[in-house]
């Protein structure tokens, strides 16, 4: 084993389920070596509520994780969601400085520092700055602007940050395991990482992660995430309205939901029935299907509606001819994509990972979690080059993160 | 850019929240992680001063004291006198002689194996443990066999040679004892020593003889006195272990019972019957329990060739096994 191999894991602290990945990276490549899951307790719309219960569920799957990788994990890429997560838009420019109007590297950077200079409410915590493609006197410049001639230099950042504690939170639960976070991901733009290719993000492309607490999305163009989100309502409130509307418990509800729940109405539903669990034991019962396809549908609907809401006009149908693609645990819910492609108007598509992903990691809920890894390591190494002229750390500083 | 940073204000991100935790809010597995941790620095920081003082007493030694650090071309001839340590009574001359080293010859070519058989083979000494300390020492240790009898054998000359047997049964000529301590050995009688490559087997048993001779040194240095001769002729057969001493000719002891329950008989019949060697009992036979038949010399000679033994309550002259009741009365002091 080369020195350079880290064991990196992913977590994704949901609603639902607690997932840890373990990716092998050897610097050229990424395998994945482990894989730990856990239902989710004392998490609800993506926050940590309850330390101790969150702690034990999370550091129950790190630890299976890691017993089925045989490796011990040496940091963390750490999925970010919950209602608390906001964003919004900033840009800069300046004029180029050289007499010859060529761009140095000391325009990009200060319009990049104007660009992201942008104090926050207190208790607010910047999660991630994403730029969006330089502007040159008005035109695109998709890489880097460095020795291009110009007179105006642009630059635009979407700023994602989160609530303070609740950052903490998720951090500190990893910590309690004695495992640092060297990542915090927001969680669309993991599983959007993984459900798009670099040639549908650079022509739009809306990545829909439709989670049990929350929904996340990612609207991206010109290859760049442009509007990022998180909508805390997801598939438990499916459950939870069809709980309500037909009186039942939760588990109940779920499993009507998973069985014959629908995102639009099918046309020959009406008047037909649906036993609850049809194995004719005490308690068992009918329902009406057109009314569970009702309930499914109606929050469904609503659910993109919001999205829709939110994105506001960023989303635009012709600024985004790859259409929408839809990932999440909640995205197997039957007809979504026709329920989406109505809201939206695009074409809709469900999601799927690379076929390089192993069989049992291609379900739609495991795209955050490989998202991350993936994500990830591509950030980082796009940030080595920048970090490259940044001090090293020194050797007792070395040491000391040891701890 | 980082010029231009400081120019602007930014914003705290995700990355400034610390991420120190105490212990007590970690999980087991937590703790377990971060104990491991803690370990691998503090092992890594005392291999990494480990290193650096080895290598700074390198240098220095190199530096300052050269001649501390031995050449392998630079050694000389051995000295003719170890460094010697023994937990016995021989003596460095001894080693010099047994070692044979030859004059001017180097440590390197010593073979430290053939020079320990050559210590090995008097017998003597149990372990041999030899050290070369350049530039030329020797450098003996001996832990030494410890005699518990002594046997006399004639050899093929015809004539008679006092041998030491030790607590394992290895029987050796022995040197450097004090003739005290060799008179106040008892012998040993009634064993057949066979020669292998000029050395005797060792004696069988000879364990169990030596936890007697060990126990009845402990009981009462004046019974071990009257321990003049051992005889192992029914030791084989039987498991009697016969010791003939100035007050008794015969004291059987058997190996099947406790040794410290037969000396405190022993004991008891000698406090009780006053023999002495002018007026010495016959025979004191241990090995039957409670039951101890002690026969006398006088009623012998008066049977004639008969041992006259009789029961207890009689004239005690006459005759009387002496019964385990009397021993019971005072057994705190024997510690039975």
């Amino acid at each position: 084993m080369s020195s350079k191999t880290r064991f990196i894991g992913a977590v994704e602290i949901g609603t639902s389920k607690i997932t840890v990945l373990i990716g092998e990276y050897t610097g050229r490549e990424l395998a994945i070596i482990g894989y730990g899951e856990c239902q989710s307790r004392g998490v609800v719309k993506g926050t940590v509520v309850d330390y101790k219960a969150a702690s034990e569920c999370t550091h129950s799957a790190l630890e299976a994780a890691e017993q089925g990788a045989g490796e011990r994990i040496d940091f963390v890429y750490l999925a970010q969601s919950g209602g608390h997560v906001e964003g919004f838009y900033n840009e800069a420019s300046v004029n180029v400085k050289s007499a010859d109007n060529m761009v140095s590297m000391l325009d990009v950077d200060t319009v990049c520092s104007l660009a992201t200079a942008k104090e926050l409410p207190a208790g607010r915590m910047v999660v991630h700055n994403l730029r969006r493609p330089f502007r040159l006197d008005g035109r695109i410049v998709p890489g880097s602007p460095e020795h291009l001639v110009g007179r105006r230099l642009e630059s635009g950042y979407w700023i994602v940050h989160g609530q303070e504690n609740k950052l903490a939170d998720g951090i500190h639960v990893i910590r309690g395991f004695n495992l640092s976070v060297r990542e915090l991901i927001l969680s669309s733009l993991a599983s959007g990482h993984m459900v798009t290719t670099p040639e549908e993000r650079h022509n739009g492309i809306l990545s829909i992660d439709v989670g049990a607490g929350t929904t996340d999305y990612v609207l991206y163009r010109d290859g760049c995430p442009f509007v990022t989100g998180v909508v805390a309502v997801g598939g438990a409130h499916i459950t939870n309205d069809l709980a309500i509307g037909l009186r039942l418990t939760e588990g109940q509800a779920e499993k009507l939901k998973v069985h014959h729940g629908r995102a639009l109405i099918a046309p020959g539903s009406k008047g037909e029935k649906v036993w609850l669990d049809g194995n004719f034991a005490i308690g068992d019962r009918q329902f009406p299907r057109h009314t569970i396809e009702q309930i499914c549908a109606a929050r469904t609907w609503e659910i993109f509606e919001v999205v829709k809401k939110k994105l506001g006009p960023a989303f635009a149908p012709d600024k985004c001819a790859a259409g929408v693609v839809l990932t999440g645990g909640s995205s197997k819910l039957p007809a979504i994509a026709e329920c989406a492609a109505k809201v939206f108007g695009v074409p809709v598509h469900l999601g799927e990972a690379p076929s390089t992903v192993s069989q049992n990691l291609r379900e739609p809920g495991y795209n955050t979690a490989l998202g991350l890894l993936y994500y990830g390591l591509s950030s980082q190494t796009e940030a080595a080059p920048r970090a490259a002229h940044r001090k090293s750390p020194n050797f007792l500083q070395r040491i000391l993160s040891g701890f | 850019m980082s010029e231009q940073s400081g120019l602007f204000p930014t914003a705290r991100s995700w990355r400034d929240i610390p991420q120190e935790v105490t212990p007590r809010a970690m999980s087991k597995t937590g703790r377990r992680r971060y104990a491991l941790a803690i370990g691998k620095v503090v092992a890594g920081i005392a291999f990494a001063g480990a290193v650096t003082w080895a290598t700074i007493a390198l240098i220095t030694a190199i530096e300052y004291h050269p001649r501390t650090i031995a050449r392998a071309d630079e050694v000389g001839p051995v000295r003719a006198m170890p460094d010697f340590k023994t937990d016995g009574v021989l003596t460095a001359e001894w080693a010099v002689k047994a070692l044979a080293i030859p004059k001017g010859a180097s440590l390197m070519e010593l073979d430290l194996r053939q020079l320990q058989a050559r210590l090995l083979a008097s017998g003597q000494v149990r372990v041999a443990v030899l050290e070369k300390r350049f530039p030329d020492t020797l450098v003996v240790r001996l832990n030494e066999r410890t005699p518990v009898t002594r046997v006399m054998v004639r050899d093929g000359s015809g004539s008679p040679q006092m041998y030491f047997v030790a607590g394992d049964g290895v029987v050796f000529q022995g040197e450097g004892y004090a003739a005290s301590f060799c008179n106040a050995l008892p012998w040993l009688d009634g064993v057949k020593l066979v020669k292998h490559g000029g050395r005797f087997d060792p004696i069988e048993g000879m364990d169990v003889v030596a936890d007697l001779i060990t126990k009845a040194r402990y009981e009462s240095q004046r019974l071990y006195s009257l321990f003049h001769v051992i005889s192992l002729a029914q030791f084989h057969s039987d498991g009697f272990i016969e010791v003939r001493s100035p007050v008794c000719e015969s004291v059987i002891f058997t190996t099947h019972e406790n040794f410290f329950r037969q000396l405190a008989y022993f004991d008891y019949i000698c406090d009780a019957m006053k023999p002495t060697a002018d007026n010495p009992l016959a025979r004191i036979d241990l090995s039957l329990g409670r039951n101890v038949p002690v026969a006398f010399r006088d009623a012998v000679a008066s049977k004639g060739s008969r041992r006259v033994e009789a029961s207890a309550g009689d004239d005690g002259r006459r005759a009387a096994p002496i019964t385990f009741p009397l021993l019971q009365r005072n057994p705190p002091q024997r510690e039975l």
